[in-house]
């Protein structure tokens, strides 16, 4: 560890304000977990209000009382940057809309609970975590609190087999892909003897890890050896964490579970992990391998001969670009066969991931405003996919009664002609699902494609940018068949049977307000985009 | 440095080599008549009673999984007591508050029976 | 001659240990084999944390490579979050399935 490194850690105050709204939503957690136990009566509605409130407060608090630009605070383990603001407040809004909708839903489904409500308020707190963590431990301890909370959310229906066996295929494929992530975070820290990201890029890119131990008294030779082993042990350890997060984002070929665990999982569960739960990984995603890309740069600037770790980033595009054009075009290919719409949008969330993965992969290989407009351009389409996801399994949540039924695309045969509204919030969804303009996801591709296309420009990296751009425009186009399926049956075909579907307030609401701000964001993208491209600027650690 | 292990290595490979080795012997050379007698659980030439997987009733894995929960917290308690002196009072504020949590689990946990044996 | 495990021991021990646990996670059938396989797996990345933070002890920014051995604490707990949370689970499943076999989870098939 160089001298600005132990000064970084000193310095850091202990600031209490730039956690607040993560206290906020964890205390609300507990006051839930207490009503829920103390409370007697029937109605679970009131524990939601409280749950809402407290949401709301730390939203509030996100949004107008954040602390400024690039703070770091509690020994550099947080970084409360526009950066870490911005997936606050997706996770916020995830977690505020899948408790509205859920409000009615649950007691269809015979889960309802505090407990719901507190472990998605826990879950939201694991989310916080990730987008301000700084530090591995702390990414890691996010990514836990998160996924436990999410565990037992898709198996809440506990007299359902279908939930359970969701619930044990997300626990056992989770936690394999935990002790991969902790098992490579173990490595990086064995290689540059730090886990902090701040730290590592202040290490001035040298290994400060084994090949630094004092001990040994170590000659030239046995040097040479600790600090080529300390290289391949940072390499392996990248390798781990990418394979970590690569699950959590359920990219191919770590997308095994996802259809399985979304369809089992009740609905408003699987709207909240097809959102919060990717948002929340990409946040931590990018944060981290932006990190150590930055360091393998500085670590090559330093380099007097070849070293392993100089192919690190090189290696590490091709992999995010095999991943990134798999993901899609399995994600797309899969959906174009369901029959059920839960499934359906399982799959197509497999695509999503893929296309924000595009963003990464490009933000990844280029620097300065460039890399900023990619990074850019995933934070806003994290952003859009969040509302335009949760709207359409708002819809499917509607939709249901109780059991499966009304997840099956033909459920939705005729929905226009006796539920005019609901059938148009389906087609906005649907339409942003695809991007297909004025919506959100138009917009959202639009920036990732054409970041991807400038980064084309790049000397040598003009085919593996374009086909990258072209392969996910073509994934758009192959997506749109299967998005505009349900709309062929809402409009065109006639109903046999009339589905009772209750306009219950809250569910509703939700719905309504993931309509008006898919329309709000594709019509004027301006604003969200430049408080993306703020977040982005923030997180360059200059 | 490392030549000092290789009889533990030879003895090793024999060993695992003679063990394996009898094991498929027996199993490939050896007569093999089943009856029911010679099948079942031998408890001291008593009659066995009852399937050998017996279930735990659902108290015992509620009980060891509190026990687990609230056994960990223990190994963050150790450190602060420790350096106690040194932590100061902002080290006991977040103790309190950690424990505090805590015990919201545990009225939880109460509230919610499942600490009634019966 | 007294012989200290190194580094490398350690080391060797911890990519045993995660390999095995790996495995036991491919292969065996019994979900709660499967769970102890990963926790098998996340011990092993405990000490490589303690290995790597004991031997840079010596390092002249001592207290920065305590960092693994409060890792360690940490992922402590949360295994035994989730080996509290996968108990439960099993249970669950257990008492609706009567098999905790992994091949008999079966009905979400697209």
């Amino acid at each position: 560890m160089n001298p600005s490194g132990i000064q970084l850690f000193l310095k850091q105050n202990f600031d209490i304000q730039t956690v607040m709204p993560l206290i906020v939503v964890a205390a609300t957690a507990l006051l839930v977990l207490l009503l829920e136990a103390t409370i007697r009566g029937k109605s679970r509605t009131f524990l939601t209000a409280v749950s809402l409130v407290g949401l709301g407060v730390a939203l509030l608090l996100t949004l107008f009382n954040f602390p400024g630009a690039k703070q770091s605070s509690f020994y550099g383990m947080v970084r409360t940057d526009a950066f870490a603001q911005f997936f606050t407040v997706i996770a916020l809004a995830a977690g505020s809309l899948t408790l509205l909708l859920s409000a009615n839903y649950l007691p269809k489904i015979k889960s309802d609970t505090g407990e719901f409500h507190a472990l998605v308020l826990l879950a939201v707190c694991g989310m916080i975590l990730m987008a301000i963590g700084n530090d591995l431990i702390v990414l890691f301890l996010g990514i836990e609190t998160m996924s436990i909370a999410m565990y037992i959310l898709c198996g809440i229906r506990v007299d359902a087999e279908k939930s359970n066996e969701s619930s044990l295929k997300y626990l056992l494929l989770g936690a394999f892909a935990s002790a991969f992530l902790l098992f490579g975070i173990a490595l990086i820290y064995g290689a540059t003897g730090t886990t902090n990201i701040e730290a590592l890029i202040n290490s001035g890119g040298v290994l400060y890890g084994i090949s630094g131990i004092k001990e040994y008294q170590w000659d030239t030779g046995a040097y040479q050896f600790a600090e080529t082993a300390a290289q391949y042990f940072f390499i392996l350890g990248v390798a781990f964490v990418f394979l970590g997060f690569a699950f959590k984002i359920g990219a191919v070929p770590f997308h095994m579970w996802t259809p399985d665990v979304y369809q089992g999982a009740p609905t408003s569960v699987t709207g909240f992990m097809a959102v919060g739960v990717k948002a929340a990984a990409f946040a931590a995603l990018i944060r981290v391998f932006l990190g150590i890309v930055d360091f393998g740069d500085l670590y090559s600037s330093n380099a007097i001969a070849y070293q392993p770790l100089m192919d690190l980033k090189d290696v590490l595009l091709g992999v995010i670009w095999l991943v990134a054009v798999l993901t899609m075009t399995l994600g797309n290919l899969s959906a174009l066969i369901q029959t059920n719409l839960k499934r359906m949008l399982a799959f197509s969330s497999i695509a999503h991931a893929g296309y924000a993965l595009v963003g990464v992969s490009v933000a990844l290989r280029l620097s300065g405003d460039d890399r900023d407009a990619a990074v850019g351009a995933v934070m806003f389409y994290l952003l859009a996919y969040m509302f335009m996801n949760l709207g359409a399994f708002g819809v499917v949540i509607m939709m249901n009664r109780g059991n499966d039924e009304g997840e099956h695309l033909h459920d939705y045969n005729g929905l226009a002609s006796y539920r005019p509204l609901v059938a148009a919030a389906m087609a906005v969804f649907m339409f942003s699902l695809a991007g297909i303009p004025p919506t959100a996801g138009f917009v959202g591709k639009f920036y990732i494609f054409s970041a991807a296309v400038s980064a084309g420009t790049v000397e040598g990296y003009g085919l593996y940018f374009y086909s990258l751009a072209i392969i996910g425009v073509l994934n758009s186009i192959i997506s749109v068949y299967y998005y505009l399926y349900p709309l062929r049956n809402m409009y065109f075909v006639s109903a046999e049977r009339e589905h009772k579907v209750e306009l219950r307030p809250l569910m509703s609401a939700s719905i309504l307000i993931s309509t008006i701000f898919v329309l709000w964001i594709g019509v004027m993208p301006k604003g969200f985009l430049s408080r993306a491209l703020e977040g982005a600027k923030a997180l360059f650690f200059g | 440095m490392t030549g000092q292990y290789i009889p533990i290595l030879c003895a090793a490979v024999v060993s695992v080599g003679l063990a394996a080795g009898m094991l498929l012997l027996s199993r490939i050379l050896g007569p093999r008549n089943l009856t029911k007698r010679k099948t079942s659980t031998y408890e001291c030439g008593v009659e066995p009673t009852g399937s050998t997987r017996e279930r735990f009733p659902i108290k015992f894995y509620i009980i060891a999984m509190l026990f687990i929960l609230f056994d960990i917290e223990i190994i963050f308690m150790i450190p602060w007591a420790i350096e106690f002196r040194q932590l100061g009072f902002l080290g006991f504020i977040e103790m309190a508050v950690f424990i505090g949590v805590l015990v919201v689990g545990l009225v939880y946990v109460w509230k919610k029976g499942a600490l009634e044996w019966d | 001659m007294m012989y200290n495990a190194g580094l490398f021991q350690y080391l060797s021990l911890a990519g045993v240990l995660f390999i095995l646990g790996v495995f036991g996670v491919l292969w065996r059938k019994n979900a709660i084999i499967v769970f102890m396989s990963i926790e098998l797996m996340l011990n092993a990345a405990n000490l490589v944390f303690v290995t790597f933070s004991r031997f840079m002890a010596s390092h002249p920014d001592g207290y920065v490579a305590m960092q693994g051995h409060m890792f360690a604490f940490m992922s402590m707990v949360v295994a035994a979050c989730e080996v509290a949370v996968g108990l439960a689970i099993i249970v669950v499943i257990f008492r609706n399935k009567k098999t905790i076999d992994v091949d008999d989870m079966n009905l979400l098939k697209g």
